[in-house]
């Protein structure tokens, strides 16, 4: 059977000696270990050693602020039975959407954060890979997916990332240089072979959701090849906000697992705007999403039915974050 | 009037399996035990230039190592004429995977480190990885023996075909492809053996026929059968993975030997996947010839399979599809040219629904041939289904099947014509049928045998060669010696897939268990009944023949009260130097000079199911999804031993064949290697994406059967494959050529016929 390599594991007992043993040469953080731990057997990741964050992060969703810090620690178990109001629904959706029951029950919110990007020619065996030379992500020269390819087209396939973007979240890291506050847009690189936009020895702490307007509504759906387990072969979160005229004001479309980083569409969101969601609008929107995809041949389905249907994400993400809008301004009036 | 069989008792594993407690080969442990690991070849063709073993062999804790220089050169292949594999590569590898090395050592880490230091020298030849680039002129040469690279060659012609197209009235082509399955058991691949000071090898491993394995295994290792002993082991599926050889046991085998000490190798998922056996990718060409009234007049298929790198059970698996058609469908005029060609992909064996690209052929063929004719689905099934005392083409008589009732069963019940284009859009409804043998000629392992004992306080003891997979085989005989006997369940002890004490037997393969292996319990228990008899006859002063056995006790008929305990009559027979041993041997009435690919007619098989399937989807026209919504499945078993085991094994069917088969699985190719070996990137159905499925068991007591019964289970995994396809062709208003019927091909087929059609209907 597959064997993990022999590594060193820590469990530092604060957030300081946790940053402090990240900041050892060859340290990696361990949350969850549901993506990590597979990658230590395949051996595609070879840290010296493990520094578990379970004493370092908080967990659980705190509601003080005017908002939610949902704790790096907190379980995907434990945020999908968050009840959370239409604005930001988009996130216990995203959660129930990864894997299976199980794999939820340990998998944590930092971690599907700070998923790794993914590429079926690189997530295989030590034996699989033996076969060709290494690719970009295993520190080669080539890509496998797309010959001739000048940069790594891993895919980032992280549900929860693209329902927070869309509802504005900010994600508190904390490194050696203290704490600082960014978007979860701006976690994100864009680049197949390192997509964390993080300083060395830096970890997330939590994901702050603001509190939104009660006009507003968010939705995230994701196409995948069975009704559970698999990860997206694409995905789409929108948040739209109706306006006083009953016109959606403002609008958020994100997309995951059709590029190397989550994927803000401003034209989708330039149609959805101004309009009462009709056809029209979401086809336009679907349009765009479409022409801002980049999917290659690294995961479930041809890149060209992932454009497609990444539309079609968008139009159901859409359309559902509006009736829970329009839901939620009818409940407040 | 039955007393266990045609009872849902509980399985005597259940809790077993439920717990954990059952122990399976990589389980298990034996004092001083090695761990051993593999080197596999990483390229599809290679000539091996150079293997270098000192590296590892100097590693501490490194106990052995092997290569083919510690091999006896022994070919495997099921049959005399298909034996062309070593089981370490000698010169050339042939597929990635392909096992060129192993390594005993102290641990499993110290085996694998120990592997990764054998240095081998490759000389890259040029690979081919599709069965018609294969054929092509100028293909690499894979095996030398096989022009064209062709490894297997089935034809077959009955009546004449090219005569008989001028007769039809509805002629019609068709191509369909599918891609390899994989089988996915729960359980990956593991052997422990353990060759003693004595010179005998004891093995432990998954298995479908521990006679078989032995037998290959005393060959490869060069030793006597009996020197060879395959133990019983708990097993965690097969669905026809595990038939035939592998390298993996002679590797362990011979790493015991030369250590001597037990080695145990448990294979990764990968492993599993890649270097045990792989369904069949097929290109299925059908032409179908039909007359006005719709019966089927010629039908002349040509069938290419991709067989991978060596042959394994190949001309079985080459003749199989044509076989469950030529049992489901009647036509005087029949040809089939199957052709299994080498490439240099891992080895194909036999898998459930042998084939999706040729099942589904045949009942689009029929569903095609309706439409053009103006008859509707199930007229057309019924109008052709074979019955009850036809003969196949091949000249098999059928003894009893009840096609027609497992027809009108799921037609009735799904109310198919009452929705037979009148669904709402992207909604359809299909339906299809197969029929499966129960067993075929298998030569001297064609049959079984059994054995009773008692012990003195009554307790019986049944000895069978039978092995069960998961599918519940241990329960079928004993649930049948039960009723035999007249003996409750718990009472019997059941040794079983023990190759030392039990005797030779086909094995959970063909469909045969029930059906040959229940046949020979049943004999050897009414043997026991009539030996026990005869010694209650002298204590109850009775003729033999008045005697009855129920409730522990042997009575006269009609005089309960004249009994006496079960216990007693074994007692006086001991008395007496009478033990009473029961003992029965089945044979089924097969034509033994049927042969594959030289001589394919004659009794095929002493017994034959059928099922039908009905399906109904709702197809998603933005992403190509399909949303099951009903299956119906009937099936003609015989009689069913235990229904809540058949409706079992109809479900296994529906999610392997129809769901997993129709709409998710396939394996992932680039440049030979397999991309998806692993429970995430292959994908078998899970729970929620089953639909609910309505079991109908259409009972047809068989003449032949133990009590009735027959082959159970595999006709629905092809039949609702067949389904699903006509369903999904139905809701989109075209059939799919390619399978599976992944979204993406859902949604292209629906935008190529949009590109040309209106709407869909």
């Amino acid at each position: 059977m597959l064997r993990l390599p022999p590594t060193r594991w820590t469990r530092p007992p604060s957030l300081d000696a946790a940053v402090a043993a990240l900041g050892e040469p060859g340290a990696r953080a361990l949350a969850g270990g549901t993506d990590l731990v597979v990658a230590l057997k395949n051996r595609t990741g070879r840290p010296q050693c493990l520094v578990s964050l379970a004493d370092a992060c908080p967990a659980g969703i705190d509601t003080g602020g005017g908002g939610w810090a949902i704790g790096a620690a907190t379980t995907l178990w434990d945020l999908e039975r968050w009840t959370a109001p239409p604005s930001v629904a988009a996130i216990p959706e995203a959660a129930r959407s990864v894997a299976a029951p199980p794999i939820r029950s340990r998998a944590t919110v930092g971690g599907n954060l700070c998923l790794d990007t993914r590429c079926v020619f690189y997530n295989q065996s030590a034996f699989w890979r033996s076969g060709r030379p290494p690719c970009r992500k295993a520190g080669g020269e080539v890509c496998h997916a797309v010959p001739g390819g000048d940069r790594c087209h891993a895919v980032f396939s992280a549900d929860l990332p693209p329902a927070l973007a869309a509802v504005g979240a900010r994600v508190r890291v904390a490194g050696p240089d203290g704490e600082r506050r960014k978007d979860v847009a701006d976690l994100y690189t864009g680049q197949g072979l390192a997509p964390l936009a993080l300083a060395a020895a830096e970890v997330v702490l939590s994901a702050d959701v603001p509190a939104l307007s009660g006009r507003s509504g968010s939705a995230f759906e994701k196409i995948r090849a069975r009704r559970g387990l698999d990860f997206a072969a694409a995905s789409a979160a929108v948040w739209v906000e109706a306006g006083d005229d009953g016109a959606c004001r403002s609008a958020r479309v994100v997309l995951g697992a059709v590029d190397s980083g989550p994927v803000r569409v401003a034209r989708a969101e330039e149609a959805l705007q101004g309009s009462l969601l009709e056809p029209e609008a979401l086809e336009t929107a679907a349009d765009a999403a479409r022409r801002a995809a980049r999917p290659v041949k690294n995961a479930d389905f041809t890149p060209a039915y992932r454009r497609k249907v990444v539309g079609v994400a968008v139009k159901r993400a859409a359309s559902r974050a509006w009736q829970r809008a329009v839901g939620a301004r009818e409940a407040s009036s | 009037m039955s007393v266990y069989v045609g009872k849902s008792v509980p399985r005597r594993d259940t809790r077993l399996k439920a717990t954990g407690e059952a122990r399976y080969t990589a389980d298990l442990a034996l004092p001083f035990m090695l761990h051993a690991a593999v080197l596999r070849s990483p390229y599809p063709h290679a000539r091996l230039l150079r293997v270098d073993t000192s590296r590892a062999e100097a590693l501490p804790g490194v106990r052995a190592v092997i290569t083919a220089r510690d091999a006896s050169g022994v070919k495997w292949g099921v049959f005399r004429y298909t034996r062309d594999q070593e089981f370490l590569a000698r010169d050339r590898v042939r597929y990635i995977g392909e096992e060129i090395a192993a390594v005993a050592a102290d641990t499993e880490e110290i085996a694998q480190e120990a592997v990764a230091l054998i240095a081998v020298e490759y000389e890259r030849l040029p690979a081919v990885f599709d069965p018609l680039d294969a054929i092509a002129d100028g293909a690499p040469r894979i095996h030398d023996h096989a022009e064209r690279n062709i490894n297997i060659h089935v034809p077959i012609h009955v009546g004449d075909v090219d005569a008989a197209w001028d007769a039809c009235d509805h002629v019609h082509t068709e191509m369909t492809r599918s891609e390899e399955e994989s089988y996915f058991m729960t359980e990956p691949y593991a052997v422990l053996a353990h060759c003693d000071r004595q010179g005998t090898v004891e093995v432990w491993m998954p298995n479908a026929s521990p006679h078989t394995k032995a037998k290959g295994l005393a060959n490869a290792l060069e030793l006597p059968v009996s020197k060879v002993h395959v133990r019983h082991v708990a097993i965690g599926g097969a669905f026809g993975g595990r038939s035939d050889m592998f390298p993996g046991e002679y590797i362990t085998a011979l790493l015991s030997r030369k250590t001597r000490r037990p080695v145990r190798l448990v294979y990764t998922r990968e492993e599993n996947s890649i270097a045990v056996r792989q369904g069949h990718s097929m290109v299925v060409e059908s032409r179908f010839g039909f007359k006005k009234d719709g019966t089927l007049h010629a039908v002349d298929v040509t069938c290419h399979m991709d067989g991978g790198a060596y042959s394994s059970t190949g001309p079985i698996a080459t003749s199989v599809p044509f076989l469950c058609f030529e049992q489901t469908y009647r036509v005087a005029n029949v040809r089939y040219n199957g052709y299994r060609v080498y490439t240099n992909k891992p080895i194909r064996g036999m898998i459930r629904t042998h084939g999706r690209a040729w099942a589904c052929n045949v009942d689009m063929q029929l569903d095609l041939a309706a439409e053009a004719l103006g008859l509707d689905p199930i007229e057309i099934r019924l109008k052709n289904a074979l019955k009850t005392g036809d003969h196949t083409p091949t000249q098999s008589h059928i003894p009893s099947m009840a096609s027609h009732e497992t027809i009108r069963a799921v037609a009735e019940a799904s109310r198919f014509r009452e929705k037979w284009k009148r669904l709402p859009p992207w909604h359809g409804i299909g339906i299809g049928c197969v029929s499966v043998m129960s067993g075929f000629p298998m030569g001297i392992r064609g049959g079984s045998a059994a054995m009773v004992k008692f012990d003195e306080d009554g307790g019986v003891h049944l000895i069978s060669g039978v092995v069960d997979n998961g599918q519940g085989n241990e329960g079928v005989v004993l649930q049948i010696a039960a009723e035999a006997l007249g003996v409750p369940i718990d009472q019997i002890q059941l040794t079983a897939s023990a190759t030392e004490i039990t005797p030779i037997d086909q094995g959970a393969y063909s469909q045969a268990t029930t059906l040959v292996s229940g046949n020979a319990v049943r004999l050897a228990c009414e043997d026991a009944r009539r030996q026990l008899f005869e010694v209650a006859a002298d204590v109850l002063e009775a003729s033999a023949e008045d005697l009855e056995l129920a409730d522990g006790k042997v009575f006269v008929k009609g005089s309960p009260a004249r009994a006496v305990p079960l216990a007693k009559v074994v007692r006086s027979g001991l008395l007496k130097g009478k033990s009473v041993i029961g003992h029965g041997s089945f044979g089924p009435n097969v034509d033994q000079r049927r042969e594959w690919i030289q001589n394919p007619k004659g009794q095929l098989s002493a017994a034959f199911s059928y099922g039908s399937a009905v399906v109904e989807v709702r197809v998603d026209p933005e992403t190509g999804f399909v949303d099951v919504l009903d299956v119906w499945a009937s099936h003609d078993c015989g009689k069913a031993i235990n229904p809540k085991e058949v409706e079992g094994q109809m479900d296994g069917g529906v999610a392997m064949g129809g769901h997993g088969g129709i709409l998710l699985e396939a394996l992932r190719w680039h440049e030979g290697a397999n991309l998806n070996t692993n429970f995430l990137d292959y994908k078998i159905p899970l729970a929620p994406d089953m639909p609910p499925i309505h079991n109908f068991i259409v009972e047809a007591d068989d003449p032949v059967g133990p009590f009735g019964a027959k082959e159970g289970g595999l006709s629905i995994s092809m039949c609702t494959a067949q389904a699903y396809a006509n369903a999904i062709a139905h809701a989109i208003g075209t059939h799919i050529r390619e399978f599976p019927h992944t979204p993406d091909r859902v949604l292209d087929t629906i935008e190529a016929r949009e590109g040309t059609e209106d709407e869909a209907s």
